[in-house]
């Protein structure tokens, strides 16, 4: 948990913002919940689409 | 046996790589027996024309420093790939990006406004940008481009050796020299003039297995000498870090900032470090680790203070 906690403040800073990673237990005995969970986290991640800084930057010219 | 064809160049680096070569002190005299040294625009006069009239494969060794930020810094090393029996990647800005590969949390167009724009030492209120190119009455001037994102070396040519270091030291320089005259060169790839131990396996200060309640900057405690730094609550990349620099900063009551690299089989230090340092956060909720983990400025730009453009992300998304 820590680890986490930590790694997201790190992504943070790296433009990777808050929606695009999660965390979950969940047993193998909890096929439903997986189902959800990966379900809403895939639409999630389209939601947000692709990193937008590095499209403005894509539109400042190619290094 | 003919002396060795010594070469070295900096590209995006602050100079510091070598200076360390010159802090081999007089030992420079015995290089000068063992080596000719055929291009090194910090300290002779040579011309990339000098370097592009060399046969391919001349130049026995070359020890390029610095991170590829511009196209200028790429062209040299192509023409220095084909110009080099043996190529070294010298020092961490050539392997990672270093320093100057912190620019790859901002974007180019950032760094442009920042430096030609919004500056407190700057008047352009004409918004003048430089060129890669602009014509004059004489002529048309040239100037190198300004890339999207800053990279390694082994990102635009093939890479021999990896010598680690901000800057390596002068006595692996020295060392690592002796091991290119004599010939018996590493296996391609290796990583040379360092160990692959990690700087905590090296350190003599004592580990008592304290977690810690609170993160401290260099200058808001006294440390203990004899003690952990990590323990003391200084971010130390030493867990994570590779031996080889004789551990300077730590034992100057300085927490290591890193520079050596990952060792071999780690391919993120800044995540394996995230893995190290949580780990000794001594918190009983979740509220409380946050809180804890707050007290560390700026983690991204310590934990990949000289890594980012070689990490798995290589720059701020």
């Amino acid at each position: 948990m820590r680890r986490y906690q930590l790694m997201k403040k790190v992504l943070e800073q790296l433009g990777v913002e808050d929606g695009r990673v999660r965390l979950e237990w969940i047993s193998s005995a909890e096929g439903t919940k997986f189902a959800k969970v990966m379900t809403e986290f895939t639409e999630q991640v389209r939601q947000l689409g692709p990193f937008k800084r590095d499209q403005k930057a894509a539109a400042g010219g190619e290094g | 046996m003919s002396k060795l064809k010594l070469a070295s160049y900096w590209a995006a680096a602050c100079g510091g790589c070598d200076v360390a070569i010159l802090d081999i002190n007089e030992k420079i005299l015995d290089l000068a027996e063992v080596a000719d040294i055929v291009f090194w625009p910090v300290a002779l006069d040579f011309k990339y024309a000098d370097v592009e009239a060399y046969a391919d494969g001349y130049i026995d060794v070359c020890l390029f420093n610095g991170a590829i930020r511009n196209s200028e810094g790429e062209h040299v090393a192509k023409l220095l790939r084909q110009k080099s029996k043996v190529l070294v990647a010298f020092g961490s800005c050539a392997i990672w990006g270093g320093i100057p590969g912190l620019a790859n949390f901002k974007r180019r167009d950032d760094i442009l406004n920042r430096v030609y724009i919004e500056s407190d030492s700057t008047q352009n209120p004409e918004r003048i940008y430089p060129q890669t190119k602009y014509r004059v009455p004489e002529g048309e001037l040239e100037l190198p481009e300004f890339y999207k994102d800053v990279k390694c070396l082994a990102d635009v040519v093939d890479v021999d050796y990896f010598m680690p270091g901000c800057p390596p030291t002068a006595a692996q320089i020295w060392a690592v020299i002796q091991v290119i005259a004599s010939g018996n060169l590493p296996p391609k790839g290796a990583f040379i003039g360092c160990s692959n131990k990690t700087l905590c396996d090296e350190c003599e200060r004592e580990k008592t297995g304290k977690k810690v309640k609170k993160f401290y900057r260099p200058y808001e405690i006294i440390v203990d000498p004899k003690k952990c730094l990590l323990e003391q609550g200084l971010t130390c990349m030493g867990p994570v870090t590779r031996a080889g620099c004789g551990n300077q900063c730590t034992s100057a009551n300085q927490p290591c900032r890193g520079c050596y690299g990952p060792v071999d089989g780690v391919i993120d230090q800044g995540a394996k470090y995230i893995s190290a340092l949580a780990s000794v956060v001594d918190a009983g909720t979740p509220e409380e680790a946050d809180r804890i983990i707050s007290g560390i400025v700026d983690p991204a730009g310590t934990f990949y203070r000289y890594g980012l453009p070689g990490s798995l992300l290589r720059r701020a998304k």
